[in-house]
């Protein structure tokens, strides 16, 4: 990937992990006002995670990079957990653990179409 | 037993398929074709002496005017300066015999829809004219393609391939209602535009082959506005301010968008050109480093050097005895744009000083972007939720 590349590569990332994202939570249950804000959540937190790491690797390197993404993929469970208990009115699942299955699936189906 | 019969049958038809698909010499059409000649036409045994130099054998035996022949055209020496022979055996005797002795006797070269590729836009760089049929040897309609036009061709496919071979010669053309096809040797036509950009290894000039105008271009130039012609003439047609012309394969290196960190091992000379007996402009000593984004490791050595506001090229050529040998003096060392993303690599990209600052922009501007549609996407969800648990309460 090239620098010149990024602007495209973080909204096509975007872009992927709502659809994704939006499918499972349908899937578990949820519709209409929690999809939305499902959605917008997203985009809290995805073009950070897309975007940050970047940085990280042009100027230190890929070990830094790598740290970074950790750390930030961590604070991302616990926003997004946050947000969901906050907003979300489908209350089946623990918001943390929704969170957790929604970052995965959509991480799993990026390695898959990747792969492809 | 019958599995086993049908099996083989399947693997001597799926055979001639492997061996085309390896064939990388170009594409044979064998076709009938008479002596015109009055005189008859003279076998030449050999085209070329040991030493690979070109000197044909004229033998005494000669092909009676009329006599048909069935020939397997490979295209080549009929474009080439050095002589226009076709292949023949005749009476138990093979050799050599001149395109211009003999002329196709085919009435018609019977093509489908389906045996040609898609259509694609091409500049006729040289006057082209329309042949009947796709044979070197075949009738012209009449029709003359003139140099600078721009036309629609198409591939000629293989009993129905799908793969389209860049080894034929030829191309089908539709041209002010004459259908035909067309010789492309000879760096006649202008066809696909190259996507990556050039850089120019030496000063050269060019002629433009539709005016004859000349123009000099520098080294170092980036050249953006390349075609390929075909493959054997070795050369490109290129566009640059307004002037056109070819160029060929070793006057020009691709300029690539990953770079390679060269690090020296023994002094080596840095040239104002990669062309021998140029002006050296420095001298870099062992451990040196650089970025390069140009560069081949052929034969010809070419490595592209810019450090410090300093242009130049490391190079050597090894078919000449007094170049000076430096392909061992440079230590290989790839990095790069390429591998942000690649956990194999543990360095940060190495990018050119010039691409820096570009490289920096869209990265802040990006992030900036990012953080903006995230600080909007908050707001967004806290109103919209505040809204909507002001409604319930009402």
């Amino acid at each position: 990937m090239k620098i010149s590349d990024l602007p495209y590569v973080a909204i096509r990332c975007l872009v992927l992990t709502i659809i994704i994202e939006c499918l499972v939570a349908f899937v578990i249950g949820y519709r209409k006002k929690d999809l939305l804000n499902i959605l917008l959540v997203n985009f809290i937190t995805n073009p950070i995670v897309s975007t940050i790491p970047v940085y990280f690797n042009v100027k230190y390197g890929v070990t830094p990079r790598n740290i970074c993404l950790f750390v930030l993929e961590l604070m991302v469970l616990i926003v997004e957990g946050y947000l969901y208990k906050k907003y979300l009115k489908y209350k089946k699942v623990n918001p943390y653990i929704l969170s957790l299955i929604l970052n995965l699936s959509s991480y799993l189906i990026g390695v898959i179409i990747n792969y492809f | 037993m019958k599995k086993t019969l049908f099996m083989l049958f399947a693997c001597l038809l799926f055979i001639p398929c492997l061996v085309l698909a390896d064939m990388s010499g170009p594409l044979v059409r064998p076709y009938n074709v008479t002596i015109i000649n009055p005189n008859g036409a003279y076998i030449y045994s050999t085209l070329y002496d040991d030493d690979m130099n070109y000197n044909p054998v004229k033998t005494n035996n000669v092909i009676p005017y009329g006599t048909m022949l069935n020939i397997e055209d490979d295209g080549i020496d009929g474009a080439d300066d050095r002589g226009n022979y076709v292949q023949v055996e005749y009476n138990g005797e093979s050799g050599f015999i001149l395109y211009s002795d003999v002329a196709s006797v085919d009435k018609e070269y019977k093509i489908t829809e389906s045996m040609l590729g898609k259509p694609f836009e091409a500049i006729a760089i040289k006057d082209m004219p329309i042949k009947v049929a796709p044979q070197v040897a075949s009738k012209n309609t009449g029709k003359v393609i003139k140099a600078g036009t721009k036309i629609t061709v198409r591939a000629i496919l293989e009993d129905g391939e799908n793969s389209e071979s860049e080894w034929d010669p030829f191309r089908y053309v539709e041209y002010e209602g004459v259908k035909g096809y067309i010789n492309i040797l000879g760096a006649s036509l202008a066809m696909e535009r190259i996507e990556e950009e050039f850089i120019v290894v030496r000063s050269v000039e060019i002629t433009d082959p539709i005016t004859g105008a000349k123009s000099s271009i520098p080294v170092n130039t980036i050249l953006n506005e390349a075609y390929n012609v075909d493959p054997w003439s070795r050369s490109y047609y290129i566009k640059y301010k307004g002037s056109s012309g070819l160029v060929g394969e070793h006057d020009v290196l691709y300029k690539t968008d990953a770079t390679i960190e060269v690090t020296v091992v023994d002094a080596v000379e840095v040239h104002e050109e990669a062309k021998l007996g140029s002006k050296v402009i420095t001298t870099l000593e062992p451990g040196t480093k650089f970025v390069s984004y140009a560069w081949n490791d052929y034969q010809e050595l070419c490595i592209y050097y810019e450090k410090d506001g300093v242009k130049g090229w490391i190079y050597t050529d090894f078919d000449d005895p007094n170049s000076k040998k430096v392909f061992d003096s440079v230590d290989w060392e790839e990095k790069g744009e390429y591998f942000i993303y690649d956990d194999e690599k543990d360095d940060k990209p190495v990018v050119l000083p010039s691409q820096e600052k570009k490289n920096n922009q869209i990265l802040y501007l990006t992030i900036g972007a990012a953080l903006l549609v995230a600080l909007t996407a908050f707001v967004t969800i806290t109103f919209v939720n505040k809204k909507n648990k002001n409604n319930e309460k009402v």
